[in-house]
């Protein structure tokens, strides 16, 4: 079981003060939102992805160290089958698969805390605002908090 | 890239040796045009000055400069006319070369590999016409004096008009990668020329038969880092550029704005006096939608609790008036607190065709509305 502090110390960081370091992270397999980032059950993914395996280091689903805005993607414990693929397509920024009995956590190294993920597939998405410009009526731009 | 981001993003002010490169530099290019060296080198302090100064100086050397000829802009012409001549003369054979040699497909393939090229775009700066200030006044005419032997006649340097030197084409930045790694041998004897021409972009100039004027680099730039390893000139705290001789130009978020809706903000009336879109949005922004909303007398549509968020809720709110064109206002609150313990509230722009609070947060990540109501947890 990972608490928010442990869940952390994957990714290096300690716990901001004002977060409960031992709160629990559930592991879940619904939809779950972090910040401007959305964790999207899919049935299946498409065939022919070119998937890596989460390695112990994580993969910054999300790079931006310069906006402190940055996800992190990590194995659960005992989770050596958690695997991830970049492919971006309108919001989308690539999908996971965590294995039967595994777990994956979506960490950001500062004020949203950690996710735990449960056994299936997903997609992970970003999130988009409308674009107000009134010269270009409906367009949209990505949200970066 | 990295050669790129620093001509780009050069500051001042430059070192003798440094001023000297930027001169031989433009040297080559007149030389490559077929065009004499004019022999005079006017350094400005910043592409205000220089903006404005150049078309005077211009219009000095014009034949007969009455009125009818300052308005037909012809002097302009000049200016317009030299720096064609040369970038015809040392980029565009490069430009061509490459642009020809490549079909459809290797662009296609290339593009990711220098799509950071494309983001140096958005951190060039063009100047817009200063507003005549007297250290504006004294420059443009000391300038003018350089260049022409002679200071213009009053009346001409205020109010000045803008008046932007070459326009850096990201596809020069492009050309260059494929001389480096394209094996472009036919394009061989154009190098020389080419080199000297990349080697002006850390300066503005302007390019006459009789003078050459060159401003200095900013002395400071802001810049910031998009999630995508980008670069866009922005600072929330005062001009994202100041020269040497205090000239600035501010930026929120890549948008120039004027400086006061940086330091101060603008108030609501100011917003929407405001005509161009991008800067109006930037001062919502620099405001916040969640402040706007409220002081700008936005009505609720609906609101709701936000699932997987107790106890928060979700609101929805329009302009009646009709001013933030086809949006709707959506507000949510962050599932963590800030760092004061506060809860985080945003409020962002949504399609107006969204009705019901719940799917417009679906609207926002790209899932169905069904999905986002079972959404187990929010952080």
């Amino acid at each position: 079981m990972h608490t928010y502090a442990t869940a952390l110390a994957r990714s290096g960081v300690s716990v901001p003060d004002h977060l409960v370091a031992d709160a629990v992270v559930p592991i879940l397999d619904g939809p779950q939102a972090q910040g401007d980032l959305m964790i999207v059950p899919v049935d299946a993914p498409p065939r022919g992805l070119a998937w890596e395996t989460v390695p112990d280091a994580g993969i910054q689903v999300i790079y931006g160290e310069a906006t402190g805005n940055t996800h992190w993607l990590h194995r659960g414990l005992d989770s050596p089958s958690v695997r991830w693929v970049f492919d971006r397509h309108g919001v989308r920024l690539g999908y996971l698969e965590v294995a039967p009995d595994n777990s994956a956590l979506l960490i950001h190294t500062d004020e949203h805390g950690a996710n735990g993920i449960g056994p299936g597939y997903y997609a992970i998405h970003r999130k988009r605002a409308q674009d107000v410009r009134l010269t270009r009526p409906g367009a949209e731009y990505l949200v970066a908090d | 890239m990295a050669d790129w981001v620093r001509r780009c993003h050069a500051t001042g002010p430059l070192t003798e040796s440094a001023r000297a490169g930027v001169e031989a530099a433009i040297r080559t290019c007149y030389a490559a045009a077929g065009l004499p060296w004019p022999d005079t080198v006017v350094w400005v302090p910043s592409p205000q000055v220089g903006a404005a100064a150049a078309p005077l100086a211009a219009l000095h050397w014009a034949p007969q400069s009455s009125r009818w000829r300052r308005r037909s802009r012809r002097h302009e012409a000049a200016i317009a006319d030299t720096a064609v001549r040369i970038f015809a003369a040392c980029a565009g054979p490069v430009h061509n070369a490459v642009m020809g040699r490549l079909d459809a497909r290797s662009h296609a393939e290339t593009a990711a590999g220098l799509s950071p090229l494309d983001r140096l775009r958005t951190a060039m700066y063009r100047p817009l016409p200063p507003a005549a200030g007297p250290g504006l006044t004294r420059s443009v005419t000391g300038a003018v004096r350089s260049a022409t032997g002679q200071a213009p006649p009053a009346e001409t340097v205020a109010p000045v008009r803008g008046f932007s030197g070459y326009q850096k084409s990201s596809d020069t930045p492009h050309c260059e990668w494929w001389l480096r790694h394209g094996g472009l041998d036919a394009v061989d004897e154009w190098r020389h020329r080419f080199q000297a021409w990349i080697g002006t972009w850390p300066v503005e100039w302007w390019a006459h038969p009789r003078f050459v004027m060159v401003s200095e680099p900013p002395a400071e730039m802001h810049l910031e880092t998009l999630p995508d390893g980008g670069l866009r000139l922005h600072r929330d705290d005062g001009p994202a550029l100041s020269w040497i001789d205090g000239e600035s130009a501010a930026f929120w978020h890549g948008v120039e704005v004027p400086l006061d809706l940086i330091t101060e903000g603008w108030p609501v009336e100011r917003i929407h006096a405001e005509h161009n879109s991008e800067v109006q949005r930037a001062a919502i922004e620099r405001m916040g939608w969640f402040e706007y909303l409220t002081r700008a007398g936005l009505e609720l549509v609906a609101r709701c609790p936000d699932p997987g968020n107790p106890p928060h809720e979700l609101a929805l709110y329009e302009d009646p008036e009709g001013r933030i064109g086809d949006s709707r206002i959506l507000v949510m609150i962050n599932g963590s607190p800030d760092r004061d313990g506060a809860p985080m509230r945003y409020a962002e722009p949504v399609p107006a065709f969204l009705g019901d609070p719940v799917e417009a947060a679906a609207w926002q990540y790209d899932i169905p509305a069904d999905t986002y109501r079972h959404l187990a947890r929010r952080t």
